[in-house]
């Protein structure tokens, strides 16, 4: 025990040292350097492609008469719920075009693994049998998608990888289209959640929603 | 014509310009930043996810940094507003054991006894309250001064000191309650 203010003074210095000693110590992780460093190029493309978004809808917006007498006509169930849906499309293709290029080697991850990181957190898991197991997980990380720790999956698709994404909370009612230039998707209710499917133009993603839709459990 | 080719030359001297300013911003401050994150988060996923979102606001915002002097609070700054928003909408808290672990540092660089002390800081820093907490995390991985960290929360510079001095006695107490760092002094 040390009493004299020398002492005290002293010792509160050895502990700010030995604090921002430790603190220091975390170290970013390998490859954040490299993906910062992408960003701009990231960026601009994604910008580029909301700016295409953009015009389209304007276009659209023209049409919209015309496609709302259609959807009343055929009952779609897919709808059309502009303000949700721009920032959240916007968000989904973000973080794709940024998580892109470590979408990893092809190695395939099991649904154990998937939901060791996804159920903890979550309250998300897989269920093992014909639907899931024959999707080839070759992706897993948490991220944060439209501000939310969320699962994000890449599995191969006929064209090439389909991305999952599972939110835990609803974004949406019933079911939403998105799409931008390279990308078109999927964004449907679940129980207790988002389920986001996007693929390239030419990949039938609606199979995978089908797939997940029926593997997925939603604790909350 | 020529004056054509001289504004394409100097848009491009201009992006060019813009693009080595923001890699060498990186190269500067993502270690900070990330462990600003981290400490702030809690967790080693959320913190990537907010680093690499603060990048990005910060190249789609980069026109409005005046001085790169300013660059590192300006960061600091993104990074807190996007934190704030992900906890607006949403509060994971690290409680379970299975989470605890996931939200440690990747330690694999670091010798036994400092990955123990990384993993005891991380549970003492997670027990204390937010208000005490950032402005110790911006003192210590971001240097920045009481005046410094008062602007950045938006708190006078009395208040600031008085919650440096009190999160540092209650980290203090944590530690020496539970489980001590080694060589960290005891004031009890």
């Amino acid at each position: 025990m040390n009493d004299s203010p020398r002492d005290t003074l002293a010792d509160d210095l050895a502990f700010q040292a030995n604090l921002e000693h430790t603190m220091q110590l975390v170290q970013a992780p390998e490859g954040l350097h490299a993906r910062l460093l992408q960003i701009p190029e990231l960026a601009d493309t994604a910008d580029a492609a909301k700016r295409s978004a953009a015009n389209d809808t304007h276009y659209l917006r023209r049409l919209l008469p015309v496609a709302a007498v259609l959807l009343l006509a055929i009952g779609v169930g897919a709808y059309y719920q502009p303000g949700v849906n721009a920032a959240l499309a916007d968000d989904i293709f973000g973080h794709i075009y940024i998580e892109e290029p470590f979408f990893g080697d092809g190695s395939i991850i099991s649904i154990t693994e998937v939901n060791a990181r996804m159920q903890p957190g979550m309250g998300i898991s897989m269920e093992p049998g014909n639907a899931s197991d024959s999707l080839e997980i070759t992706f897993a990380k948490d991220c944060l998608i439209a501000k939310q720790r969320s699962m994000h999956l890449v599995v191969k698709g006929e064209t090439g990888p389909v991305n999952l994404m599972m939110i835990p909370s609803q974004l949406v009612k019933g079911e939403v289209k998105i799409a931008d230039e390279h990308y078109h998707g999927l964004v449907t209710q679940a129980s207790g959640g988002t389920l986001v499917v996007v693929g390239n133009k030419q990949e039938p993603i609606a199979q995978y929603r089908d797939r997940m839709v029926s593997s997925l459990n939603w604790e909350y | 014509m020529a004056a054509k080719e001289i504004t394409d030359k100097s848009v491009i001297v201009k992006a060019a310009s813009k693009r080595q300013r923001y890699e060498g911003l990186v190269k500067e401050f993502y270690n900070d930043i990330y462990r600003y994150a981290y400490w702030l988060s809690k967790s080693r996923q959320l913190a990537e996810d907010l680093t690499q979102e603060t990048f990005m606001r910060a190249w789609r915002a980069f026109d409005s940094l005046q001085s790169d002097a300013a660059a590192k609070a300006w960061l600091f700054t993104i990074l807190r507003r996007e934190n704030a928003r992900l906890y607006e909408k949403f509060r994971p808290e690290l409680d379970d054991i299975d989470d605890y672990e996931s939200g440690l540092p990747d330690s694999r660089h670091l010798e036994p006894e400092q990955q123990m002390e990384v993993r005891l800081l991380h549970k003492a820093m997670a027990s204390l309250e937010p208000e005490y907490r950032e402005p110790l995390i911006l003192q210590v991985i971001g240097g920045f001064s009481g005046d410094e960290i008062a602007s950045l929360l938006n708190l006078n510079n009395n208040t600031v000191m008085t919650r440096l001095f009190r999160a540092r006695n209650k980290l203090k107490a944590i530690l020496d309650t539970n489980n001590p760092l080694p060589d960290s002094p005891n004031d009890e």
